[in-house]
């Protein structure tokens, strides 16, 4: 039986978990221009849900830190404000994903070995 | 759809004013594309559905800001909660000794009518100290200034503040009865001047010969609350740093310094004397010859007495400023 307490618990570890990761999740799929609601099925797509109201500001963030650049397309039936990521960015992200395997790496020996 | 008007307004209006526009496109482009999400339902519950999806406006707002607003942030709740309970513990010291002062020289009204401009005052008091102290954080928590030390250094194992001095520590008992011997002197000699002179008792009857001029008094006596007003925030200043240091020694100093000159100028000042003290007291006392006391004796040593606690004040300050300086 999982209690109620226990639950809440993982949940905000949960939580704490993917709030970590969703820089790196976002980044990843941003080799390309993407708009904000283009990214949130993409990303669904791949497995990860993503609440908008997270994810559009969260965009403008790592537009005013430079590390994304925007373009306003007028083309279609309504004007959007897509997203990708500049030189900056691109860098970042590299290195990010380095680090990544790292972690995985490190995380992989902790927990298949942990008692040990 | 109206609905969605009022979702976007809830949502920019918490925003600032330059992003506002671009955020209510954005978010209004965001419900079109989300449509998509429920194909099968009518326009009104597809839009419902996106908006309950979407969350409290005010969460929503709250991300696109980025930060929490405060108007005190925690990076300056203690000190703000410091400085109130000082300043709000220094009116109810001030304002209770006020008010015994009156209590006990106009008795001319009853004890409900003392009590009820006692709380009276005191609640003015308190919610004005309250009032400043708040604005002025709240004003400098929406400049972005972080009360405190140190804050533009990047912290180092010397940082690290030494465990002041046993006597290096200013003790709070002192500053509060600063804080009170200086209510009572102010009070008395700016409302009541004329208690302070010669008393002379002949025959039942009591007679008082004022020192002070109490015909010019309201002019001349503006001056005495300046140096209260210094002396308060003397007496403020060493409740806040709670240990001597350099700066707190130079911050006292001056204000002592000022204090004191501004001390020197009101009792230099002629009208501040009653001039015919010395003949008043010897017509009531049938004195001709042998009291020999001039007024400007008086004058000249009450002034020499405050230049010297003063000095000797402002020395032994400055000693603890140098001696115990943590920065050193």
């Amino acid at each position: 039986m999982v209690n109620k307490k226990e639950q809440e618990l993982y949940e905000s570890y949960i939580q704490e978990l993917r709030r970590g990761t969703i820089v790196l999740s976002v980044l990843s799929q941003l080799e390309e221009p993407q708009y904000g609601y283009s990214l949130v099925t993409r990303l669904e797509k791949k497995g990860l849900s993503i609440d908008p109201g997270t994810l559009y500001p969260l965009l403008r963030r790592l537009e005013k830190q430079k590390i994304l650049k925007s373009t306003w397309n007028t083309e279609g039936t309504k004007p959007r404000k897509y997203y990708e990521m500049n030189e900056l960015g691109k860098s970042v992200y590299q290195r990010l994903c380095i680090h990544w395997d790292n972690l995985v790496v490190t995380m992989n020996n902790m927990i298949n070995k942990g008692g040990n | 759809m109206e609905i969605i008007e009022r979702y976007v307004y809830a949502v920019v209006s918490k925003l600032p004013e330059n992003q506002r526009d671009d955020i209510r496109e954005e978010i209004k482009t965001l419900i079109e594309d989300m449509k998509e999400k429920y194909p099968s339902d009518d326009e009104e519950t597809k839009v419902k559905k996106i908006l309950v999806e979407l969350g409290d406006p005010n969460l929503l707002a709250e991300r696109y800001r980025g930060t929490k607003r405060y108007i005190i942030g925690p990076k300056n709740y203690n000190q703000y909660m410091f400085i109130l309970k000082i300043v709000l513990g220094s009116i109810l010291i001030a304002i209770t000794v006020a008010s015994l002062i009156q209590v006990i020289f106009v008795s001319d009204s009853g004890f409900f009518s003392h009590m009820a401009s006692y709380i009276s005052s005191l609640f003015y008091g308190l919610l004005q100290g309250f009032a400043w102290v708040t604005i002025i954080f709240a004003i400098m928590e929406y400049q972005g200034v972080v009360v405190g030390e140190n804050q533009n250094k990047t912290w180092s194992l010397k940082s690290l503040p030494k465990i002041p001095n046993k006597n290096a520590k200013i003790s709070r008992l002192e500053s509060i009865l600063g804080i009170l011997f200086l209510t009572i002197f102010t009070f008395v000699l700016y409302f009541f001047p004329e208690i302070l002179g010669f008393y002379i008792v002949e025959e039942g009857i009591k007679t008082v010969i004022p020192i002070f001029n109490l015909n010019h008094w309201e002019s001349v006596s503006i001056l005495l609350l300046v140096i209260f007003l210094i002396g308060i925030t003397r007496e403020v200043l060493k409740l806040i740093y709670g240990k001597w240091n350099i700066k707190l020694s130079i911050y006292y100093t001056i204000l002592s310094l000022v204090s004191l000159i501004l001390i020197v100028v009101f009792f230099i000042n002629p009208h501040v004397w009653n001039n015919n003290f010395i003949t008043e007291i010897k017509e009531v006392m049938n004195i001709e010859n042998g009291f020999d006391v001039s007024l400007i004796k008086i004058k000249s040593i009450i002034i020499w007495v405050f230049v010297i606690l003063n000095v000797v004040d402002i020395i032994s300050v400055i000693y603890k400023g140098v001696k115990y300086n943590d920065y050193a």
